[in-house]
């Protein structure tokens, strides 16, 4: 008889050298690369110049602006996935029945996912604008949205929501038009009220889809740079200095690339972490 | 349990597209009643049922329940039940939330909830598989689950759209007998929807037979049989169904004439025929235990069928069916099929002599379809009631 085992052969690794080679040169390699400076202090250049060992960590940890940045940045992250979702899965839901001009509605609610961060952050901009904007003009108000630190970050990190809405919306339709419509007819049978089939079987049948939106959420929120950048530059003050924009005004303002490498990692291990523990969870919650 | 009334008057229902599912339906259900729709997939059952619980709007007409007009009445404000054609189980949820659920949303106290479940579990067989998932059973397991959920509230009226068609033979005459007890016990009124002719003949106590989406005959389940309305019902209910034959009747003549055979009648059937206008486009309809060999007659001691009725008939196939023996031959162009006795062991290619019982032939107009019989069956049905 034939052993079902096969022997070692080249063959299929072969097969993996194109995306190893892509990953090695873009992923694996800049990666290493910032351990590798987190260690070090840099010239203007980026160039090591002196092991220093976890010196940037710890200089790092006893930053007290770096704290202002993690607490910043778990907000920001906290109302965008929050907001994202919500608006995401109450659209999906609402484009889930069949009424005229649903495709127009649909198109809406998807169309954020289009829209580059940037450009959005410059239409907000305006639209935010204390004199000319047509926020305060609606609201009647005198607000300087984007410079008042009560205000900035929330400012952004809403239109981060909105943005990132778009995807989470086809997700979630998605998610829904894979729940069988007879169990609505089933359930309003058995007496079931409106809210109680959305907490019943709609909130459970999508508890997959939610769950991988809620990680690619917190990974992509925690990676928001653009409209910061546009909208508030980190501050007022350092209302709205997030991790990855700290992170950028340390190596290309202040030029100080250990310390940038530094905060890259620890973002990383935070990322990771977090993720590691989604998924811990989801073992026990999420029922498929 | 109150009495509870279903009156459908006029029900349409026109499907967005233009397709009318169900014309003109007009039912009186009584309360406590077993009623059965039966016929041909596609001819609106699942429609009319599915308005009846509110789940499709009725186009035109009205629905009562009750002394409300429930046109425009929530599902849930109907207070019944339903087994749906898919079971329509809930994916996330295990047997045992499945068959709870309707109790839990209305906050039924948890341990008197876990009560109802075990005896409607027991009942059903599904003790063993409370804890699984739907898409870990079998298709008869999530049948049952859904039945189980139908009839743990007691609903004053249950409706039920193909409940039994994924059990096996086995498990379904022993539902069938179930679902009768459960149906005498609680008293509810049962709306249920088969094409299984033994189903229908056995549980209910009304038969609506419906086709194109109109009902075309509502009956007690031995009348319809022995009297259909029209071709239709008489060849969608009983198995084998009943077998067609082109006729011709003449001037004064008490003779069916088909093809080259002629059968002759007797005297009960000469005086219906005198009333019938004679014409050529009949068709007559024969059920195969009308068909008797020699050992059935001598059975039955029908002397009073004569040469007048027999007819040599050439066998073409043979089907045992354990206590009783299937025989099909080839009369007047159409293959036709007879019950037979087991000891009649007549095979393929052989001749045998047939008699026709006239007492049980149906005559239908080819046109319209219409039974030509029906109203004279009827007033005999209708003394016999009486007697
Ligand atoms: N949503 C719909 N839109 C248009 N036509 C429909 C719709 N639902 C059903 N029909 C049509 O209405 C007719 C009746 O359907 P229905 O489901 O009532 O049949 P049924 O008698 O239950 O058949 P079966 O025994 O196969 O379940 C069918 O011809 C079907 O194609
Ligand atoms: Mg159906």
């Amino acid at each position: 008889m034939k052993s079902k085992v096969k022997k070692f052969s080249v063959e299929p690794y072969t097969y993996l050298i194109p995306s190893i080679l892509i990953f090695s040169i873009f992923l694996f390699y800049p990666f290493f690369k910032t351990i590798y400076l987190s260690l070090y202090k840099t010239d203007k250049m980026g160039l090591p110049k002196k092991f220093v060992g976890l010196e940037n960590y710890i200089n790092l940890l006893t930053s007290k602006s770096f704290y202002n940045s993690l607490a910043v940045t778990l907000i920001f992250v906290a109302i965008v996935v929050v907001g994202s979702m919500v608006i995401g899965l109450a659209g999906a839901v609402l484009c889930n029945k069949a009424f005229p001009g649903i495709r127009i509605f649909s198109t809406a609610y998807a169309l954020p996912m289009a829209i580059a961060s940037s450009s959005a952050a410059m239409i907000f901009k305006i639209m935010l604008h204390p004199s000319v904007g047509i926020l305060n003009k609606i609201l009647g108000l005198n607000i300087n949205w984007v410079a008042d630190p009560k205000y900035a970050l929330v400012c952004v990190a809403l239109l981060t929501a909105w943005l990132n809405s778009g995807i989470n919306f086809l997700y979630f339709s998605a998610g829904l038009s894979n729940i069988d419509e007879t169990i609505y007819e089933r359930a309003s049978v058995d007496g079931a009220s409106e809210f109680q089939k959305f907490t019943r079987l709609t909130l459970p049948g999508l508890s997959p889809i939610i769950f991988y939106t809620l990680v690619v959420d917190i990974i992509q929120a925690f990676q928001s740079f653009g409209q910061v950048k546009i909208l508030t530059q980190g501050g007022p003050g350092e209302s709205t200095n997030l991790i990855v924009y700290s992170i950028y005004r340390d190596a290309f303002f202040n030029f100080r690339f250990g310390s940038a490498a530094a905060q890259s990692v620890v973002l990383f291990i935070i990322i990771m972490a977090l993720t590691l523990i989604m998924f811990k969870v989801e073992k026990k919650g999420v029922k498929y | 349990m109150t009495e509870t009334e279903i009156v459908l008057k006029n029900v349409c229902k026109v499907y967005d597209n233009g397709f009318e599912a169900v014309r003109d339906v007009n039912l009186q259900i009584r309360p406590k009643e077993f009623i059965i729709f039966v016929g041909p997939s596609g001819c609106g059952k699942s429609t009319t049922l599915r308005m009846i619980a509110g789940l499709e709007e009725i186009s035109s007409g009205e629905l009562w329940i009750g002394d409300v007009l429930a046109n425009f009445l929530e599902p849930k404000e109907r207070e019944l039940s339903m087994v749906f054609q898919n079971y329509a189980l809930y994916p996330n949820m295990s047997v045992y939330k499945n068959i709870a659920f309707s109790l839990e949303i209305r906050g039924v106290k948890k341990a008197e909830v876990d009560k109802r479940v075990k005896e409607t579990a027991k009942l059903l067989g599904l003790e063993e598989v409370l804890d699984r998932r739907p898409k870990d059973l079998s298709g008869g397991q999530r049948q049952r689950v859904a039945i189980g959920n139908a009839i743990i509230r007691n609903p004053e009226i249950l409706l039920m759209d193909e409940p039994l068609s994924n059990l096996d033979a086995k498990l379904r005459g022993q539902m069938r007998v179930e679902l009768a007890k459960l149906h005498e016990t609680l008293g509810n009124t049962i709306i249920y929807v088969t094409h299984d002719q033994t189903e229908a003949m056995t549980l209910g106590t009304r038969i609506v037979v419906m086709n194109e989406g109109v009902i075309q005959q509502v009956d007690t389940p031995e009348r319809l049989y022995d009297n259909p309305v029209n071709q239709f019902v008489a060849g969608f209910i009983g198995s084998p169904a009943m077998n067609f034959i082109d006729c011709t009747i003449q001037r004064n003549a008490a003779v069916l004439q088909m093809g080259i055979e002629r059968i002759g009648c007797n005297a009960k059937i000469a005086g219906w025929l005198e009333d019938i206008e004679k014409r050529s486009d009949l068709v007559v309809g024969i059920r195969p235990e009308a068909f008797l060999d020699e050992y059935r007659k001598e059975k039955m001691q029908r002397d009073d069928l004569g040469d007048d009725q027999k007819m040599i008939v050439t066998i073409t196939h043979r089907e045992l069916l354990g206590n009783e023996v299937l025989l099909y031959f080839d009369f007047c162009g159409k293959n036709c099929c007879m019950k037979a006795s087991v000891d009649n062991y007549a095979k393929a290619g052989n001749m045998i002599p047939v008699w026709v019982d006239v007492n049980k032939i149906h005559l239908f107009d080819k046109e319209t379809g219409k039974n030509l019989f029906y109203e004279k069956n009827f007033s005999i049905g209708k003394e016999k009631a009486n007697r």
